[in-house]
């Protein structure tokens, strides 16, 4: 059995290695041992002598000893623990490089991570549960007539009956309600209204109760609802006898028969479910309430062929009906990833998904190519290490696979870094997320390390190391042992680089320096991140969006917020409400407005050239496409309750809104910034619109009315440290005609954070269909807003650090290095009588040369940059910052030319020329 | 280094090794000795040499080694045949006569 003897040798000697060596050198010394004992009985010779004839006959110990390691097979392996010593030996031996590199390429891996887990979040999305990849979704797409998903419930009755291989069809809507529990408290919750196919397609079992049943949706059927988990817990305290009990959600009240378990929450992210009670029949086509439609692939079909069923229902339906369908497409799509939109069918789409992926690792090879050239620096000083290794017989591949070895141990502990930031990043983004809009992200959406994402950062500390570790081993390894061997004694370094790398040291001073406006925003803003100034009592105001839910409406049926009757409700709603507000005693005001303050849209404003208007103004005017600046509506009063005073001219007054809507209030910026400084009470503004928003009427204007300023007030809420002012333009509102309509309330005791149920407990009061969401004291709004761009600023001021950290090294290592390779040229002429000056001066003058190109070319590319990001690095600390950066570079530049010129200039001439 | 000739080297020195091995177990000194001695010193091979040898046979499974205490009381490794390495050894045996006896009679014709 050859084999298995064989196996069992190979085996011993690749996992037995230490055995293995033992047993060589063992093997070795018997017989050079016997061979000496040999010489001296038959030669007479001396015992030392004997020993010496002995080693020459045996040829070379290490020589045959490096053979026989090489021949064991898997020597990679023993190299590679070995070489993975010498790496972390490595790590501790330059601290510098090491701090460097693991923190340029960590960055590096967290981002191409954190990019790489959002992509495959939202590509490979499945549903969590037994065979959730055959849940489809089958819509409408709305062409020129009606919206697509209006004509969901007419299709359904002929999907459901004419589509072969599909099973449990369903659909369902949501609605927003206020959930009113039997004790009082309220909650703004989003219901969804779904069929009980729903349930099924899922197949979790209740944990108390049913499930909703077909016949809950029969018409005249007593309403019930099941609950989910979270809701279960949190507003019932998880009472085990919730089945029987009620709640009411707006003006309905329900019974509960179930509860589900802890991570259902189908279709969306859902955690209250009413049967849907919708019947085509009460509908005219294409009049019916939009809903979605969901249904599961029988085995055996898949999704292709029920989609060319879908697509044919769908001409067939729009040829009988061309009005209401024209361009109107049908199509059935996979669940899980109808949410975003990305048709994975599409090769082009799969191609460009991948590049995104891989462009993601774009910064960490930029970055692992800067560690390589560090790296490469001191591969130099370590040439005669490689000769000597090459002379003893190791392989050019063992060399540079002990440079990988030692580049994978960097890497690895970059990657494990990049790990950890990229962890801390994902969780930080997914609870901004949640905040945002935790009901409308599905729940099978979850940003995590995934383990496909591990693997990319893997592959991606595999990559790092082939760029710091194997390009530059290669590089070294190109010369010959002889030459590297030679000049080892010489002590000049072997290596040559030429124009390209003098052509590198610019192109690097140019890259950092051109990064300088966006390092010096991040920094600069960071550093000066501090509380705003407040000009309106922050502390005292609570903010709401107030809604008024129509009965049988869903969240998208847009077209029944509007109209007169419903708007005449609403405004006569918001008087009860502001008059129940006003009999608290610890309220002080109550005001509307169409955004809280600091979140009013952008909008293009022209300014008008009479009233002694410059010839600047007048460029602006005539230029009809206006300047972007912030637009709020604002009622009547509004900054009376604010407690803000007219700077110049009036406050609006109670007819504005409505006898006299074209008059506006700007603020004080406004004037600086688009006025001069000269009056602006008189002067003409002429709002221009959102063209993106040409078919939503709260924006919506037609550019033609010329608005008259009728005050001044101050900037309001603030302006935040590192963010520029804004002009801010106010015109009056009613308050029905904003939906939601922002209500600010302003206490006159107790803190706005101790009022928010009451509040929501007042409004349902008043009506249960009048709903709150986001309350939220505007302190708190302003600290979340400041918070995320306090985030969002570290992150840029991390990154440029990095950046600038590495490049800085980056200088130091070619400039010490290009000095280094004329060492012997700088010894020969202090050898021929060049005074100390002269020389010192000869390579400060091209060092300083070369910082002065780079950063002259670097400050032209930083100019567009700024421009194109609209960075100012000239205000401000961008003043300081600037300047501070380039001597840094210039004093980086020059302390790595003079160190090596130190060392060159304490070469006796002799030594110089004994190298020639 | 030019390869063809380090193993055409190797090719007979396997043989060598094998031949050296059918007669008893023995260690690597032993073996160069034994070999020294049968040629008569003609085949002086590098004594080094022969420790990649046997790491070769020993991994393709045609020679076996062990611990063994060598005849003046001292710890040695000794190789011994294996049942394929014995039929190895034939095989190869064969071959080389066949290969020599071609080359004489070549060498014999012109």
């Amino acid at each position: 059995m050859s084999w298995i003897d064989g196996a069992r040798a190979r085996l011993a000697l690749l996992f037995r290695r230490g055995a293995a060596e033992s047993r060589m050198h063992e093997e070795i010394r018997f017989h050079v041992e016997r061979e000496a004992e040999r010489i001296v009985r038959e030669n007479g010779v001396a015992p030392a002598e004997a020993r010496r004839r002995a080693l020459v006959a045996f040829g070379g110990v290490e020589k045959h000893k490096e053979e026989l390691r090489a021949a064991r097979g898997g020597s990679w392996l023993a190299g590679l623990s070995l070489d993975l010593k010498l790496g972390l030996r490595m790590l501790v031996k330059y601290p510098g490089l090491t701090i460097v590199g693991i923190v340029g390429m960590a960055v590096g891996v967290a981002i191409g991570a954190t990019g790489f887990a959002i992509i495959d979040t939202v590509v490979s999305t499945k549903l969590p549960f037994a065979s959730g990849d055959r849940v489809i979704g089958i819509q409408n797409l709305g062409g020129g007539g009606v919206e697509g998903r209006r004509l969901n419930l007419h299709d359904l009755a002929e999907w459901r009956t004419t589509l072969r291989g599909v099973e449990l069809f369903g659909a369902y809507r949501t609605l927003d309600r206020n959930l009113i529990t039997a004790n009082g408290a309220v909650t703004p919750f989003r219901v969804v209204e779904m069929n009980a196919s729903g349930f099924q397609i899922v197949g979790a079992q209740p944990m108390l109760g049913r499930y909703l049943l077909p016949d809950d949706e029969r018409f005249g059927a007593p309403p019930v609802v099941v609950i989910g988990h979270k809701v279960w817990a949190r507003t019932f305290f998880s009472d085990s006898a919730i089945v029987g009990k009620t709640l009411k959600l707006g003006d309905t009240q329900y019974t509960i028969v179930g509860v589900m378990p802890r991570g259902f929450a189908f279709p969306i992210n859902n955690g209250v479910w009413a049967p849907l009670k919708l019947n085509a029949a009460d509908y005219a086509p294409g009049r019916a309430p939009a809903v979605d439609v969901f249904a599961k692939l029988a085995p055996g079909t898949n999704l292709k062929a029920v989609n060319a069923q879908v697509q044919a229902i769908g001409k067939r339906r729009a040829a009988a009906n061309p009005a209401e369908r024209e361009n109107a497409v049908s199509r059935a799509v996979s669940y899980a990833n109808s949410f975003f939109e990305i048709p994975l069918a599409n090769p082009k789409v799969r191609v460009g998904i991948s590049i995104a992926k891989m462009l993601m690792s774009l910064i960490l090879i930029v970055v692992g190519t800067n560690v390589a050239i560090l790296v490469y620096a001191r591969t130099a000083s370590r040439s005669g290490e490689i000769g000597i290794r090459t002379a003893l017989g190791a392989s050019r591949l063992r060399i540079v696979g002990q440079f990988f070895a030692e580049a994978l141990v960097l890497s690895c502990a970059a990657a494990a870094v990049g790990f950890v930031i990229a962890n801390f990043v994902l969780r930080y983004l997914m609870t901004l997320l949640d905040r945002a809009a935790g009901e409308q992200i599905p729940f099978w959406i979850t940003l995590h390390l995934s383990t496909n994402t591990v693997l990319y950062i893997a592959g991606l500390a595999v990559l790092a190391s082939v760029i710091v570790g194997v390009l530059p081993a290669m590089k070294a390894t190109q010369q010959q042992i002889t030459t590297t061997l030679q000049q080892l004694g010489t002590g000049g370094s072997g290596l040559r680089l030429g124009k390209v790398w003098n052509a590198l040291i610019v192109a690097q001073v140019a890259a950092t320096v051109s990064l300088m406006p966006i390092a010096v925003y991040g920094i600069g803003s960071w550093i000066l991140m501090r509380a705003p100034t407040q000009t309106i009592p922050v502390n005292e105001l609570l903010t709401a969006a107030l809604y008024l839910d129509r009965p049988g409406a869903g969240t998208d049926d847009f077209d029944s917020y509007a109209g007169d009757e419903f708007k005449a409700r609403f405004a006569s709603l918001q008087a009860d409400l502001v008059r129940a507000l006003r009999e608290e005693p610890s309220v002080a005001n109550v005001t509307f407005a169409n955004s809280p303050p600091g979140s009013e849209a952008q909008e293009r404003v022209a300014i008008d050239t009479i009233g002694g208007g410059t010839q600047t103004d007048s460029t602006r005017a005539a230029n009809s496409r206006g300047r972007w600046m912030l637009m709020g509506g604002v009622t009547p009063g509004h900054f009376e309750a604010l407690g803000v005073k007219p700077l110049s001219g009036r406050l609006f007054e109670a007819g504005d809104a409505i006898e006299r809507p074209y008059v506006a209030i700007v603020n004080r910026s406004f004037v600086r910034l688009e006025l001069g400084d000269s009056p602006a009470v008189g002067r003409l503004i002429r709002p221009l619109g959102r063209n993106e928003d040409r078919e939503d009427p709260r924006f919506y204007r037609d550019g033609t009315r010329w608005y008259e300023i009728v005050g001044v007030v101050p900037d309001i809420p603030y302006v935040a440290a590192g963010e520029d002012a804004r002009s801010r333009v106010y015109v009056p509102m009613r308050p029905e005609n904003a939906f939601p309509v922002t209500v600010m309330v302003r206490m006159r005791s107790g803190t706005p954070a101790a009022f928010v149920s009451r509040l929501r407990e007042i409004t349902a009061k008043v009506n249960p269909m009048l709903r709150l969401r986001a309350i939220e004291p505007l302190e708190q709004t302003l600290d979340t807003e400041a918070e995320l761009s306090r985030a969002l600023l570290l992150a840029v001021a991390v990154i440029a650090v990095a950046v600038l950290l590495l490049s800085a090294a980056g200088i130091y290592a070619l400039m010490s290095f290009t000095v280094t390779r004329r060492r012997r040229e700088i010894g020969i002429r202090a050898a021929l009588g060049a005074g100390a000056g002269v020389v010192v001066r000869g390579v400060l003058a091209r060092a300083t040369g070369q910082i002065a190109i780079g950063v002259a070319i670097g400050l032209l590319l930083a100019m567009p940059i700024g421009k194109v990001m609209s960075l100012h690095m000239f205000r401000g600390w961008g003043i300081v910052i600037l300047p501070a950066v380039v001597l840094l570079i210039t004093i980086v530049g020059l302390l790595a030319a003079a160190g090596p010129v130190r060392r060159v200039l304490q070469i006796q001439p002799t030594e110089a020329l004994r190298a020639e | 280094m030019s390869r063809p000739a380090t193993d055409a080297l190797r090719g007979s020195l396997d043989l060598l090794v094998l031949k050296t091995l059918s007669l008893e177990p023995m260690h690597g000194w032993g073996i160069s000795q034994r070999i020294q001695q049968i040629s008569k010193g003609t085949l002086e091979v590098n004594q080094g040499s022969l420790y990649p040898a046997l790491q070769r046979l020993e991994k393709s499974g045609l020679i076996t080694s062990d611990w063994d205490t060598s005849d003046n009381n001292r710890r040695a490794r000794y190789y011994k045949l294996t049942a394929s390495g014995r039929r190895a050894l034939g095989e190869e045996l064969d071959s080389w006569r066949k290969f020599a006896a071609g080359l004489e009679t070549v060498l014999r014709a012109t």
